[in-house]
């Protein structure tokens, strides 16, 4: 009796085992056929039955990549908007948050019910205005244009009020006693406290700036101000015959710089959304 | 009353600490005012006027935009393909993405991992994950189709058949958002205490009512955010269209988002996009709505 339940419980988690792998395997396959034509002939591409791996690795699609496209500009300008939006979002994010949740000053409710009313509104609303002022003021093709509009958000905000809602009261009053200015108990104290939410809002932020298409699509039409995702999904024309050596060559190199930063944080990432799931 | 009101104001904001709650959330004002408020309001001015390209005067032709969207057949079309976009990709997502975390809460070894390796499609973005998907969709030397000839099983032009289309960009988002789900649903269902699956155990329940009786009630307000998440992205759909299909074949994937997209950058039709765009948030807003509602219902159980 004994021993048949415990094969029973060996069969069933060596089930379990085996179907997450082979998840595992479903999710990660794109991934290697992408690497591996990136590395195969021309004539290699088009094989059938296609090689597995690759018979005799070539460089050449990736040549093409740098001879193709700026890469190196493209990524310090993905870089740069992504950081810069992250650092803005956390910073104004969590003061404003912090005054919503902790001052009680008349008409922050009110503005905080202004803010979470907005939270539906998708960013094609905001965008096809925006561009158009953009356009006429002359600030399409710069950096700052795209990060300023979506650097703030009310999530953002909604957000970093939850987390400041569970500082403790001790801690800012005591502070205050002890003759802190209101932004020194903001930089010195709230920032410490709620760092897991910056983290986490930082985090999300930066992914999704990273992966954002329409807004940086509109803004970004000169190649030396394109970010890596506009310069990929503006890579190849796809009406026309396309080299998708040259293509998963690209997207390698495209994938590249958020796969290496997710393997160093990846805690941290997974964290992060998690608790913004939680939060929002 | 109104000037009790402006009285506490100013009295809020002479006061030597209350007064910094104001200029702390004044950047954030400043920005919802300019990039949130104004331009919505200016979309709903453009979505009244003729607007051809950026620098040419506007005419005024009051619903006349809408009107011409509601008799648009391609419209139809794409309200139609948005509407099953959601229903392909929404239910299979929630209910794969959640069977997959139940198998992860049951293992302690390797949990972490395969979190981390089912969210990586998240972190590479849609913009890749299309191409890439695009390639391995191709007819004749895609792997899919190998794999599937080698199997002995029907082949597609996933891309370019018309009912396999909208289907084939379904399951790459299906694919790709597996993992964020299932960091979602992980975080919730480790919050249920265990003495549940405990005492369900000692009652001797199967494993399938374990899941329709004890887990699924239990990480409702997960499932519910899951649902209600993926339900607003996957309406505004665009990026996997604008990089998989670009609508077609004919208007197969055409979606609502997409729609938008063609009226303001390549027709140069601002005006008819802000139209477009606002009968998008109606949709957004009345689905949200009517989810909010049902599951407030639902969720609504004491333990």
């Amino acid at each position: 009796m004994r021993m048949g339940y415990r094969a029973k419980r060996a069969f069933y988690r060596f089930t379990v085992y085996a179907i997450l792998l082979i998840v595992g395997v479903i999710i990660l396959f794109p991934f290697y056929w992408m690497v591996s034509t990136a590395f195969k002939p021309r004539a290699e591409i088009v094989k059938r039955p296609p090689t597995f791996f690759p018979e005799n690795p070539t460089i050449v699609h990736f040549k093409n990549v740098f001879a193709k496209a700026p890469y190196f500009r493209n990524l310090y300008n993905s870089l740069f908007i992504s950081g810069m939006t992250t650092v803005i979002s956390i910073f104004f994010s969590t003061m404003a948050g912090y005054a919503i949740a902790r001052y009680r000053c008349i008409g922050l409710n009110f503005i905080f019910m202004l803010i979470l009313s907005a939270l539906m509104i998708p960013p094609f609303i905001i965008a096809i205005p925006l561009y158009m002022v953009a356009a006429q003021v002359g600030l399409v093709n710069t950096l700052w244009g795209v990060i300023v509009p979506f650097s703030i958000s009310n999530f953002g905000i909604f957000m970093m009020r939850q987390f400041t809602l569970g500082v403790p009261e001790d801690l800012i009053s005591s502070a205050r006693i002890d003759g802190a200015s209101e932004f020194k108990i903001l930089i010195r104290i709230i920032f410490p406290v709620v760092a897991s939410g910056c983290a986490a809002l930082g985090i999300l932020k930066f992914l999704v700036t990273w992966n954002d298409l329409f807004w940086p699509l509109l803004m970004l039409t000169r190649d030396d101000k394109k970010t890596l995702t506009v310069m990929l999904a503006t890579f190849i024309d796809f009406q026309r015959f396309i080299d998708y050596g040259l293509l998963m060559a690209c997207t390698t190199l495209v994938v590249l710089p958020v796969i290496v930063l997710f393997v160093f944080f990846q805690r941290r990432i997974i964290e992060g959304v998690a608790i913004s799931g939680m939060k929002g | 009353m109104k000037s009790r009101l402006l009285d506490r104001f100013i009295n809020d904001i002479t006061h030597p600490v209350r007064k910094w709650g104001y200029i702390f959330v004044l950047p954030g004002i400043f920005s919802y005012l300019l990039f949130i408020f104004f331009p919505t309001l200016r979309c709903i001015i453009q979505s009244m006027h003729l607007i051809r390209g950026v620098n040419n005067p506007w005419k005024f032709v009051g619903l006349g935009n809408f009107i011409e969207i509601l008799k648009d057949d391609i419209f139809w079309k794409a309200l139609i393909n948005t509407f099953a976009y959601v229903l392909m990709t929404v239910p299979v997502g929630t209910f794969l993405s959640l069977i997959v975390s139940v198998m992860l809460v049951s293992i302690v070894k390797w949990r972490g991992f395969f979190r981390s390796l089912y969210f990586i499609p998240s972190v590479a973005g849609v913009i890749a994950m299309g191409i890439v998907f695009v390639w391995m969709y191709e007819p004749y030397s895609g792997v899919l189709n190998l794999i599937l000839m080698k199997l002995g099983l029907p082949q597609f032009d996933w891309l370019r058949d018309k009912s396999m289309a909208l289907p084939s960009v379904a399951a790459m988002t299906v694919w790709r958002t597996l993992g964020y789900n299932v960091v979602i649903f992980l975080a919730g269902l480790l919050a249920i205490p265990n003495e549940y699956y405990e005492s369900a155990e000692i009652d001797g329940v199967n494993p399938v009512q374990r899941l329709f009786h004890i887990t699924i009630p239990l990480v409702a307000p997960s499932m519910w955010f899951i649902i209600i998440h993926n339900t607003i992205q996957n309406l505004q759909a665009f990026r996997e269209i604008f990089i998989m299909t670009g609508g077609g074949p004919g208007h197969a994937t055409t979606t609502v988002g997409y729609r938008v997209y063609q009226y303001a950058f390549l027709y140069l039709s601002f005006g008819r996009a802000s139209a477009n765009v606002l009968i998008l948030l109606a949709i957004i807003l009345i689905i949200t709505i009517f989810q909010f509602r049902f599951f407030e219902e639902r969720t609504r159980v004491s333990f």
